[in-house]
Parts: C-alpha cells; structure tokens; sequence
C-alpha cells in the first residue's frame, strides 16, 4: 500500500505528489518512456496516413498554414 | 534518494532515453557544429520525468550571419529534417533577420519538431538565460537547459498558463535540494525587469 504524503486535490497537487514519488521510484520514469514514445509513434501513422509520403511536405505546409502554425513573414 | 546525481555541476538522470530524446539527440548534434543554443520550455519538465504530450521542443539561438545559417540549413536537411517554412535557405534566412521562429522535423514526420526561437543581447531575460546554461546529462545525450530558478520562474511569472504552473512546480518539487534561493533573487528581478519592456 502506497503511504500519501497528502491527499491530492487539485491538479498541481497531483503534479507535486508524482515528482515526489519519481525520486524514489525509477520506474515510474520507465511509464513515462512508454507515454512518450507511444505518443511519437501515433502521431507518426496519424500525418503519415493524412498526407502521404509522395507529397508529404506540401500537404503538411497547407495543413500547418490553414491552422496558423506557419505564417506569412511580414504577417 | 533523489532521482538524479550532481556530477561536476551537471544533472545526471538515471534513465533510458525516450524517442523524444533521441530526436532532440539528433538535432542537436547537426547544430553544435555551427552554433551554441539553451533547450528552454516543456523538453526540461519532461526530461526530468513530467508526464505530460508535446508537439514542440523550444530552443533558443543567437541570430547569425547568412553564411553560418546557411551551413547549418543545408546541414540539418542533409541530416534528413525539414523546415516547415520551406526549403530554400534564402528565403528562410529572412525569418532570422526578422528574428521570426522557424520549425524543423524529421523527414516524413510533422511532430515533434524543433522550433528555433532567435535572439540577441536586446532580449535580456532570454540572453541571461542562455549565457548561464545548466548541463544535464542522459545516458550519453548532453545538453543545455537554462538554471532551474530561472526555467521555473519564467513559466510561473512570464508564461503562467496551466502546464507552465504545472511544469514550474514539477521543478521545483524534483530539485528541491539544489535550488538556491540566491539564484531565485537574482533571476526574478532579470526577469521582471525585462517583463516591464
């Protein structure tokens, strides 16, 4: 059974109680590999399969243009 | 216990390398060839154990000369990453003069992408930071982030959006036995002077 330090309420409470807990187990670390490297891999199939792998860069840019994540320069 | 070691005033965290890392890994080893750089923002939460997605690892660099930007494009895309911005250097060359972000990913891939945030010594609070790196070390992945009182002051004072507060107390939990309150003084009134601009 896993002794809490306090009681977590509120999210930051949450985010406090986790980076204590990462400093006595390492394997919570290992989780966060699998979360992250599970993410990057979702993403990957998700834009490959939207945009192909001919026309990839120009179909990105429009995506990424139509979302204002690339904007004109003097914009 | 803490969850990482001081070597040599360089954090070392005990863990494997995440297909973030390698990524920012990769990156980095075409670009320390042309210029200095500080990973600031959501990478230094994460690469300290916070749990949280990202989309983008934010990394500042001083503006440089056409001809160094120009190696260092050219270096990037034969190391298989594209600009989002597009694929001619010239052209892009004139983001940096303008000191306009640009975004780098690997071939094929949208996310994660690097974004290049461009500065110069007009830009205090950010040429503090990148003038006083922090090294950590994973594995064998070394890189610069900026001291922790200033990354964590800068998401609780500057940026303040949720996963800012969130990043900000993940620091200040997971370092607590090395953050000098000396430091603390010294970084806000570098960074609350430079918010009044």
């Amino acid at each position: 059974m896993v002794k809490l330090k306090f009681i977590p309420k509120t999210d930051l409470d949450y985010v406090e109680l986790y980076a204590e807990e990462l400093k006595q187990k390492k394997d919570l670390f290992n989780q966060q590999r699998q979360f992250i490297n599970n993410q990057i891999k979702a993403s990957q199939s998700l834009f490959s399969n939207m945009f192909g792998k001919k026309n990839f860069k120009k179909n990105a840019r429009q995506f990424l243009k139509e979302r204002g994540i690339i904007k004109p320069l003097y914009s | 216990m803490k969850g990482y070691t001081l070597q040599n005033d360089t954090i070392v965290i005990k863990r494997e390398l995440t297909e973030l890392d390698v990524f920012v890994k990769d990156f980095l080893r075409a670009l320390k060839k042309h210029c200095d750089y500080l990973i600031v923002s959501g990478f230094v939460s994460i690469s300290t154990g916070r749990v949280r997605a990202t989309e983008d690892i934010d990394i500042l660099i001083k503006t440089m000369p056409k001809e160094i930007f120009e190696k260092l494009f050219l270096d990037l895309i034969d190391k298989g990453f594209w600009c989002y911005q597009g694929d001619n250097f010239e052209e892009i060359y004139a983001y940096v003069h303008e000191m306009q972000n640009i975004r780098f990913a690997k071939e094929g891939q949208m996310f994660p992408n690097m974004e290049m945030v461009f500065i110069n010594e007009e830009k205090k609070a950010k040429h503090y930071e990148f003038t006083h790196p922090q090294k950590i070390r994973i594995k064998d992945f070394e890189f610069k982030i900026p001291p922790l009182e200033f990354e964590i002051l800068y998401k609780e004072i500057i940026l303040a959006g949720k996963k800012d507060m969130e990043d900000a107390k993940h620091l200040r939990v997971f370092f607590k036995d090395i953050l000098d309150l000396n430091k603390f003084n010294e970084c806000k009134k570098i960074i609350l002077e430079d918010k009044k601009w």
